[in-house]
């Protein structure tokens, strides 16, 4: 019997959360660094996607697949991905590390932030961690004020305050 | 990083089944999948999420 990952609606939103640790796969020699590049690119770019991206980040894409069937749905849409990234996620994170101490929990977080500074293509950012430089490639519009949340050392998105909110309060 | 971890099937019971992760015994959710007594499997939040092939 095989997992079927569901397919993925909106994959550009998806690779906005898997793409910043994908460089831990192309570490384990699980992602080849091109491929890792070209997904990174689609995004900067708005490029249609046509790479099996469940396939390739595949604990996420079965993780957002379990977690769509449970919310009586078909397909991985923006709403599963969010509620996979931006609040599920961190208990699952958490459950690795506590049967396997090999992983660095803050840095593996998805984080709510503010945009405090703009400065070419980072930004500076407050977290619950603290301030932070991130990477933003995928976000050309970002504001000073903007509420984003945060992956590695990316911006992932613009998000809700609605959204920051409940990531906190779950916290 | 979602890095699933491995482990070995002892006991299926239902939708449930018993597996050895690193020494540790682990109840954990095989509703997805039908894991056999023996089986290696991938594991990620207590969900099985692959039947390692040998």
């Amino acid at each position: 019997m095989e997992f079927r990952t569901l397919p993925i609606k909106d994959k550009e939103l998806f690779l906005r959360y898997a793409v910043p640790c994908g460089e831990v796969l192309v570490r384990r020699g699980e992602l080849k660094r091109e491929l890792l590049h070209e997904l990174k690119q689609s995004v900067e770019h708005g490029q249609e996607i046509d790479a099996d991206v469940g396939q390739i980040f595949k604990v996420a894409g079965r993780m957002c697949t379990i977690l769509a069937k449970r919310m009586g749905k078909s397909e991985i849409d923006g709403e599963v991905i969010r509620r996979y990234f931006m609040l599920e996620h961190e208990k699952a994170i958490r459950w690795r590390k506590l049967v396997r101490p090999d992983i660095d929990v803050k840095q593996c977080m998805v984080y709510p932030g503010k945009v405090l500074r703009i400065d070419f293509e980072k930004a500076l950012v407050q977290t619950p961690l603290g301030e932070a430089m991130l990477r933003n490639d995928f976000n050309p519009d970002l504001r000073r004020g903007d509420v984003v949340s945060t992956h590695y050392d990316f911006v992932s998105e613009k998000i809700k305050r609605s959204h920051a909110r409940k990531m906190l309060e779950d916290r | 990083m979602c890095l699933a971890l491995t482990g070995k099937v002892l006991d299926v019971r239902g939708k449930k089944a018993t597996v050895d992760m690193y020494g540790k015994r682990r109840k954990v959710n095989a509703e997805f999948l039908k894991p056999s007594v023996g089986d290696k499997v991938m594991v990620f939040n207590d969900f099985i999420i692959e039947v390692i092939e040998d």
